[in-house]
């Protein structure tokens, strides 16, 4: 199960713009819905299950510097969203 | 009834709110056998031809009318549709029409000066089973 948050102004499946939702989407109904912004994975699910090699993979990747030098898996995570807000403000400029 | 709060969900997003007219016409084809000395028409039925009609207010706005009719329209393979004669759960009083189906053709912006910006959606049917009446 995925948790989603409906990111479009449609009901999304019965759910409300906003609301966050669990799913088993089919593959394609779900990337569907994601690339053309009717849901998003919910913030924080993404990280779900992963292994903390994969999430220093991943902030290495976002640009985090030698994730594996922080002490906890939470803190490369906070690590890889601040990461991403500084991307976001760049883009923004 | 009069139809006020009919119901159409397009790969799972609600165009309800959108939605100026709905129809599921489920047209089966006719052939005419009249034979010599018949002193009426016959026709035999040739398979049905279930289709699903829509028209919206057109909205660019993420995941609505634009996002979800190009996708699908785009994507080439078969959404689920659903429509209902209300926006209440599907019940005996409140059947759902559900049928897998394609979008041949899309035309995102049509019409002319001061008119509102509509889009006629033809959802041809992709599955052998047609459309399912529910529950």
């Amino acid at each position: 199960m995925t948790r989603f948050k409906v990111s479009g102004v449609q009901r999304f499946l019965g759910h409300e713009p906003g609301e966050e939702f669990e799913a088993d989407l089919p593959e394609d109904q779900q990337a569907r819905a994601i690339a053309r912004g009717s849901i998003k994975v919910a913030s924080g699910d993404e990280f779900k299950g992963l292994t903390r090699s994969a999430l220093n993979e991943l902030a290495a990747t976002e640009g985090v510097d030698s994730p594996d030098s922080l002490p906890n898996i939470p803190s490369v995570i906070d690590a890889i969203k601040t990461a991403r807000e500084g991307t976001d403000e760049k883009e923004q400029i | 009834m009069i139809l006020k709060d009919a119901s159409i969900t397009v790969d799972g997003v609600d165009l309800s709110d959108r939605c100026l007219a709905v129809a599921v016409p489920d047209q089966v084809a006719q052939v005419e056998d009249t034979a010599m000395g018949a002193n009426a028409k016959t026709y035999d039925q040739d398979i049905s031809d279930p289709k699903i009609t829509a028209t919206f207010k057109q909205d660019y706005a993420a995941g609505s009318v634009h996002e979800t009719l190009q996708s699908v329209k785009d994507g080439e393979v078969p959404v689920t549709v659903v429509v209902k004669p209300t926006s209440a759960a599907a019940s005996a009083t409140n059947p759902s029409f559900t049928m897998q189906g394609i979008l041949p053709a899309y035309q995102a912006i049509g019409g002319s000066r001061g008119d509102l910006v509509t889009v006629d959606a033809e959802f041809q049917n992709a599955d052998d089973s047609g459309i399912v009446v529910g529950p």
